[in-house]
């Protein structure tokens, strides 16, 4: 069960705390998840209700970079271009 | 020295005992790669093998090639909860299942290998009104397409289901159920193990540990693959490796709309005999049969993110546990016995992507979801079909890849709003 | 019957049954039989202090098996606990503590272990052995469904419980900078270690006590004998402030991000003051920085022909037995060993006064201390010998005599020779348990040296210690806790732990590891492989792995799935070693390569109740009920998704259809009133309120004067429906959206994706108010009058169609919005949710000689469908346009985007031959077609039959006197007049096509 941050509020919870909004991508836009490091959109559903974003490894689930949209990190090791 | 015992019934296991079981012929031969098939079959499941069998029995293509990168039905296969059934909505899907229903109907003597298909009949619970009136319209969509299911009322649920806790007490009255009598079970294993046996005898060649790095082509058409066993040349190649497929094929241009999931099941301890039929409650996200060993089969929902992790993890179990208990109150002091998760491959309208795709001789037979191991028979026969002669594959046809593209989705969601 | 296993009358100067208190009896019953135990006794010690060695059938052969171990791997002792709503089936009899009055008893045997009709499947083993079942039973097709029955029959272990179940369970969420799993000397000094630094600790032991099985040994260690070492520590970590202890905690899984879920077991308490407080079982959700795995070893079997009868037990268990609850687990023993531990079994028995026949010893030339002193004090000792068959009891199985042979001359004519005994312990040496590091994928590899596997690279904040990483000798065991402790300590600190620790001076023998025997040494035919158990609960032999072999389920998941092999309920704990290197002798594979398969969780069983917590009952899914409807009483009330909402109000003697007709006859004749409270009503404001909603909704919005509402269609990306409401103008910059029921989160979640991440440059804030107001519709003709009686200074006299209103009534703060449920006057009046009931019961009164009637769901959903209007979840299933619904009126075309727009224009959404909704009306006009019923053209057609729709919503109409029907039709629109057909109860019944509104269409006849 992950355990995630939210970057705007800084509670921590447990993934069912949170929603995940599926690739950090603009709306319309048709890529598909891969194996790899993803960035992804979640939600602070139980905390501020803010969107955030998330850098996650699909296979083995460690997250390695949390955001506050506008302050994207830049490309990560690992990353999935 | 004797030959070895290739035929599988009660007198040769007699015969067999007589030389404890030292002439059993290996179910299938452990190939070395050749250097060139007619058609090479990426992915080494139910739907892969299915598809080699019967293009080997039906359509006399034996030059064929299974590549497995793990072990043969490792994948999805190996981790379903082993429900069949044909009660879907659209006509296309009771087509496609439904053909795939029939065909499990005689499986085991067609391909010599007890598949242990149980149809003791399937019960999808209604909880609310309009669960009973979708429910209904999947009925009567079944009767004018031929396959048999009805709607029965709570009574009938109840002298089927006597384990049920239902009354005026209970979160979700019960409405009634929506009923397929042939709607079953089967060991899911024995099927990737059954088809790969046969087509094994026919000459299909099974290479497994055989990890396809990528799929070759001149830019127009498939030249073969190159593997971690080498090259292998062949002008036509099907891939059927689950979420694994969008990988193989985007280098190719192209594009699959496939999410990769895991989906999270779990079995009891083995008890004996207390639930005769299959029981899905899309109400509250689970299904349950007890599988003939004893061990209560118990799927739930997806993660609610993607990834490819194939690990159990706890919050859809915890759920899935309570809907369960919520069910069957006296199955609370029972215990789990081992929860896992499967990476199912989810396309937007729930139904599967089978077709040619990309340069000429490629063809995917993937995004079967979470609905993959009822279809396995029915994937591999109408795949078979349409490898050989595109047009004679009137069953997978409705299903190609440009059907996003076009808004003609065949949507499924009400259907598998239980993942199984 | 001659007892074999017994009690020692008295504890021999505290040395044998130092945990049983012999002046505190304790009854049970086995089988219905009374028997009696001490306290500190656990079901399993028990038992054998009461000579009962057939405690069991196993799976599939139903042979008589006894108790092996004392431990979690104990393949054979499951036995059911508990009667009625206590009932538990398969539990562990190693592992339950005895308690007074408890009923145990055998599984799987009928009529009773020792004399068990199953058994007669043992004689036909021959024919039947693993992969049987795919083999046979395909012909004739027709027997399959009596072969099933008979299968079920055999299949299965314990019976589920008959009765709910009357203990609760309860979940508990913590936190630990480092979780040490296992309360063994390894595990305490991990604790030590880490807690030396400051850290958080949790030390989870699955028994009662801490120790492990340090008490199996003599010596010392830092000059205090094992089992005070074990007692001062344990006090010092629980004085610390730091660590926290948790007993009979078992843990079950490893989560990804460090959680670890911890089973702990309670006493239930049934009387006085507590009773029911507390729960049966507490899930512990740990969250840690690191986990330290210190869960040890086990003794592993020894595999031979007839290695599974009851009598034969493994060495250090049965000393075990002996020290902890004085038993003495046979007349004349026999004791077979390829390390030390045969040894100090045979000691401590000799010194309880037991038998000794002989000690086999499978090592060529051992050469330990303990060998030379067993040597000297004269026991019969046989070297380089191995029991290769044995002989039992007829009916309780148990072991009479073995057949040990010369293990070098074994492949020649062998010396065999025989020995009556009714005993046999063994130890085939010890097999690490770092299986839970599996759950986090971690690959485990097979050392040669030890016979079991070990971890290979661990996952990020995993650490081995003790008897789980190989140190299975007691001073090293310590070390290695220390080592991964301040290992642990290191890795959450991320600077070098103080360390400094120097291993432990230790005073006690060490095994003689000079040379390790590997399993199924000394067989050589297939007929004795296939009388070799390697997995005793499954009954897969070594001879089995072998058939499976030879077929090709080579892989190590193949041949479990194949064979069955660790699927048991023990899962098969005792077996993973000896399977391994099984396998790769079989296989003729270097050991080193042996593979395990996935390690799944749970470690052990897991109750479901446990697993579900508190989530049962009331708190499965709360219901959601408005602040009006939830004082309702004698009404009919149906769940709408998690909402509990009212169908209907019969009154005294009505049906519900009747009650139905009444209330709709209300809103067309007089008044109706409805709690629309549980409809979703979202505020969007902001200066970029009108901007927002008219990008997210396919209607144009921002036009909307102040003041006014509009009817609106929000499509999905794909271009299909998938909500609608009533957007009203509220004031400068905010908008009410009102919606259906259950849409208020889905639909906020919506907006705020679109608003959070494709169009953050928008200043909009959206906001859920559903909870806040309580909303009351109410409909018919006399609306108005009703309304002119409310004291307030809303004027809703006014009210068209599309009028929004703030202001007052009775007194507080309310809002009035015309709506159109019914297509007649109405209008939804919504106060803050606390006056709700009051507002309700003041509009009941002051209607009461208007006609006025309460109306539930069913009669709203029969007013929509007289006034032909859509409903989301009936009419549309994700898969319908505007065009579709006749509602294309309601897309803009001036608006350059709204979402769905693009998706709307794929061909597949603009062919002619879409489904359209149009009204059926049946010929037979008092027959009612049900929801979902398909519309054919030819019903005499063989199936498959072409279909033309379905009806989606269906009802007597009491305004029409007749019944009617929405439906979704092929090109419907085309064929309004024409016939089609409904196929109902076998009969084919004719209706006709019509357009939706049925009430313009009786009023046009009128």
């Amino acid at each position: 069960m992950l355990l995630i941050t939210c970057p705007v509020c800084s509670i921590a919870g447990d993934e069912t705390e949170f929603t995940c909004g599926g690739l950090y991508t603009a709306p319309g836009d048709q890529r598909v998840y891969a194996r790899g490091i993803s960035r992804e959109w979640w939600l602070c559903e139980s905390g501020c209700g803010s969107w955030f974003g998330l850098a996650r490894h699909t296979g083995n689930q460690r997250i390695s970079a949390i955001w506050v949209p506008g302050e994207e990190p830049d490309a990560l090791p690992g990353e999935i271009a | 020295m004797r030959r070895p015992t290739r035929r599988y019934s009660f007198s040769s296991l007699l015969r067999e005992a007589r030389h404890h079981h030292r002439g059993w012929a290996p179910a299938w031969r452990k190939a070395e790669p050749k250097p060139s098939y007619d058609v090479v079959i990426i992915g080494g499941g139910g739907h892969g093998l299915a598809t080699a069998y019967y293009l080997a029995k039906l359509h006399g293509i034996t030059k064929v090639a299974v590549l497995e990168k793990g072990w043969l039905g490792g994948g999805n296969t190996a981790r379903n909860t082993a429900i069949i059934r044909s009660n879907y909505l659209r006509p296309q899907s009771m087509a496609l299942y439904g053909l795939s229903h029939s065909l499990f109907e005689h499986l085991s003597q067609e391909l010599d290998f007890n598949v242990f298909y149980s149809p003791r009949g399937l019960v999808e619970l209604a909880f609310s009104r309009q669960s009973m009136d979708a429910l209904s319209r999947t009925a009567d969509a079944n009767r004018h397409f031929g396959i048999k299911t009805w709607m029965i009322p709570p009574d009938e649920v109840r002298s089927l289901l006597p384990m049920l806790d239902d009354g005026p007490h209970k979160r979700y009255p019960l409405f009634g159920a929506l009923y397929q009598p042939r709607g079953g079970i089967a060991r899911h294993d024995a099927v990737a193990w059954a088809y790969a046996r046969m087509a094994s005898k026919l000459g299909v060649e099974i290479i497994e540990e055989c990890d396809v790095e990528n799929i070759m082509t001149d830019g127009a058409k498939i030249l073969g693959v190159r593997t971690s066993r080498g090259r292998i040349a062949a002008g036509t190649v099907m891939v059927a490796a689950a979420a694994d497929t969008p990988p193989l094929v985007a280098p190719l241009g192209v594009n699959l709309p496939i999410e990769p999931v895991n989906l999270q099941a779990f079995v009891s301890e083995p008890l004996k005999p207390l639930l005769d039929v299959v029981v899905l409650a899309g109400a509250v996200d689970g299904y349950i049969s007890q599988s003939d060993k004893g061990e209560l089969v118990i799927g739930g929902a997806t993660d609610r993110y993607p990834g490819y992790s194939r690990r159990g993890s706890l919050p859809e179990i915890e759920k899935t546990a309570a809907s369960m208990l919520e069910l069957f109150p006296t199955l609370s002091r029972v215990r789990m016995m081992r929860h896992w998760g499967g990476t199912v491959d989810i396309t937007p309208d729930r139904s599967p992507i089978l077709g040619p795709a990309g340069p000429d001789g490629l063809f995917v037979n993937c995004g079967w979801g979470t609905g993959g191991f009822k279809a396995i028979p029915g994937s591999g026969f109408s795949m078979a079909a349409m490898i050989t002669s595109g047009n004679a594959a009137r069953v997978a046809e409705p299903y190609g890849l440009d059907r996003f593209a076009q808004g003609r989705l065949i949507d499924e969601s009400a259907a598998s709003a239980v993942a199984h | 019957m001659s007892r074999h296993s017994t009690r020692l009358p008295d504890d021999k100067d505290g040395r044998f049954g130092r945990l049983v208190d012999r002046t505190r009896t304790i009854g049970f019953t086995f089988n219905g039989r009374r028997l009696k135990g001490f306290a500190g006794d656990t079901v399993a010690s028990a038992l054998l202090a009461n000579g009962i060695d057939t405690i069991a059938r196993s799976f599939k052969y139903h042979r008589p098996r006894g108790i092996v171990s004392i431990g979690p791997e104990e393949p054979n002792a499951f036995v059911q606990i508990g009667t009625g709503p206590n009932h538990t089936p398969s539990q562990n009899a190693t592992q339950i503590p005895l308690t007074d009055g408890l009923s145990v008893r055998t599984q799987n045997a009928w009529p009773s272990a020792r004399f068990d009709a199953g058994g007669l499947l043992d004689f036909v083993r021959a024919a039947i052995p693993s992969g049987f079942q795919y083999k046979t039973f395909k012909r004739p097709l027709k027997a399959w469904k009596v072969y099933e029955r008979g299968l079920r029959m055999l299949g299965g272990v314990g019976r589920a419980p008959g009765e709910a179940d009357p203990d609760r369970y309860e979940h508990i969420h913590a936190y630990a900078d480092v979780l040490v799993i296992g309360g063994g000397v390894a595990g305490i000094a991990a604790a030590e270690a880490a807690a030396a630094e400051g850290l958080t600790v949790f030390l989870a032991e699955a028994s009662p006590r801490l120790g492990g099985i340090a008490d199996a040994y003599d010596g010392r260690i830092d000059g205090e004998p094992v089992v005070d070492w074990v007692r001062s520590k344990v006090a010092a970590l629980a004085a610390a402030d730091n660590v926290h202890i948790l007993t009979r905690a078992q843990a079950a899984g490893l989560y990804d991000h460090g959680l670890a879920l911890l089973s702990e077991t309670l006493d239930v308490v049934t009387d006085g003051p507590e009773a029911g407080n507390v729960p049966r079982e507490r899930l512990w959700k740990l969250r840690t920085k690191a986990i330290v795995l210190a869960s040890g070893a086990h003794e592993k079997p020894l595999v031979f022909p007839g290695n599974d009868r009851p009598g034969i037990m493994l060495a250090t268990s049965a000393r075990l037995y002996l020290r902890r609850h004085g038993i003495v687990p046979g007349q004349r023993i026999v004791i077979a060993t390829a390390g030390d531990e045969g040894y100090r079994t045979a000691s401590d028995l000799e010194a309880a006064g037991a038998s000794i026949a002989r000690i086999i010893d499978l090592r060529i030339a051992p050469n330990g201390s303990l060998f030379h002193i067993a040597k000297s004090r004269g026991l019969s000792i046989s070297v380089a010998s191995a029991p290769v068959d044995s002989t039992a009891r007829k009916f309780s199985g148990r072991l009479t005599g073995l057949t040990i042979a010369n293990r070098l001359t074994i492949d020649g004519p062998a010396l065999k020779s025989d020995i009556a005994c009714d005993t046999l312990l063994v130890s085939g040496g010890w097999a690490p348990m770092p299986y839970l590091a599996g759950h986090l994928g971690a690959q485990l590899s097979f050392d040669e040296t030890i016979g079991g596997f070990r971890p290979g690279l661990l996952p990020y904040g995993l650490f081995v210690a003790g008897g789980a990483n190989g140190h299975i000798d007691l001073g090293p065991a310590i070390a290695d806790g220390w080592r991964a402790g301040e290992a642990a300590a290191t890795h959450i600190k991320d600077k070098n732990a103080r360390g400094g620790r120097s291993a432990p001076s230790i005073d006690a023998t060490l095994d003689d590891f000079t040379e390790v025997v590997g399993a199924l040494p000394d067989i050589s035919t297939e007929e004795e492989r296939m009388n070799s158990f390697v997995d005793f609960q499954t009954d897969v032999t070594a001879g089995d792995m072998e058939i499976a072999i030879r077929e090709g389920y080579r892989d190590a998941e193949l041949l479990k799935r194949y064979t069955g092999l660790g699927l048991g309920v023990d899962q098969g704990k005792s077996a993973v070693a000896n399977a391994a290197a099984i396998r790769s002798k079989l296989l003729r594979a270097d050991p080193q390569d042996a593979e395990h398969t996935t390690f799944r969780p749970p470690w052990t069983p897991l109750t479901l109740g446990a697993i579900a917590g508190s989530r049962r009952g009331p708190l499965f899914r709360p219901v959601r009920a408005t602040p009006i409807s939830a004082s309702f009483k004698d009404v009919i009330i149906e769940p709408f998704g998690l909402w509990n909402l009212p169908a209907a109000f019969p009154q005294a003697g009505e049906t519900r259809e009747a009650a139905v007709r009444r209330e709709v006859r209300a809103v067309r004749n007089g008044i109706g009133l409805f709690d629309a409270s549980a409809g979703a009503k979202i505020s969007i404001s902001g200066p970029d309120a009108a901007e927002f909603i008219d990008r997210m909704s396919a209607t144009d919005i921002a036009d909307t004067a102040l003041g006014s509402s509009r009817y609106a269609l929000f499509l999905n990306e794909d271009g299909f429906v998938q909500e609608d409401g009533v957007v009203a103008h509220v004031a400068n910059e905010r908008f009410l959206l009102s919606t259906g029921i259950g849409r208020a989160a889905p639909l906020t979640a919506w907006f705020e994706r679109w608003l959070q991440t494709a169009w953050r440059d928008l200043d909009v804030v959206i906001t859920d108010e559903t909870e806040r107001w309580a909303q009351i519709l109410l409909a018919g003709p006399r609306v108005p009058e009703l309304l002119s009686r409310i004291p307030g200074d809303i004027d809703i006299s006014e009210f068209t169609i599309d009028s929004f209103g703030e202001g007052e009534v009775c007194g507080v703060p309310a809002r009035a919005l015309a709506s159109r449920h019914t297509a007649g006057a109405e209008v939804e009046l919504g106060v803050p949710a606390g006056y709700g009931l009051p507002l309700w019961n003041f509009l009941l009164d002051a209607g009461r000689d208007l006609g006025l009637a309460r109306f539930g769901t069913d009669a709203l959903s029969r007013l929509r469908l007289e006034s032909g209007a859509f409903d989301l979840d009936r009419e549309t299933d994700g898969t319908v346009t505007p065009y579709d619904l006749g509602l294309g009126d309601l897309v803009s075309d001036s608006k350059t985007y709204f979402v769905g727009a693009s998706g709307l224009t794929r061909p597949a959404l603009t062919r002619p031959n879409r489904r359209h909704l149009v009204g059926i009306l049946m010929d037979d006009r008092s027959l009612v077609p049900p929801a979902g019923a398909h519309l054919v053209l030819d019903p005499e057609h063989p199936p498959p039959r072409r279909v033309v729709g379905h009806v989606t919503t269906s009802g007597y109409s009491p305004t029409l006197r007749r019944s009617i029907a929405l439906a979704l039709v092929t090109a419907g629109e085309k064929h309004i007049g024409e016939k089609v057909f409904l196929v109902m109860s076998g009969e084919n019944h004719p209706a006709t096509i019509t357009g939706t509104d049925f009430l313009g269409m009786a009023e046009t006849r009128a």
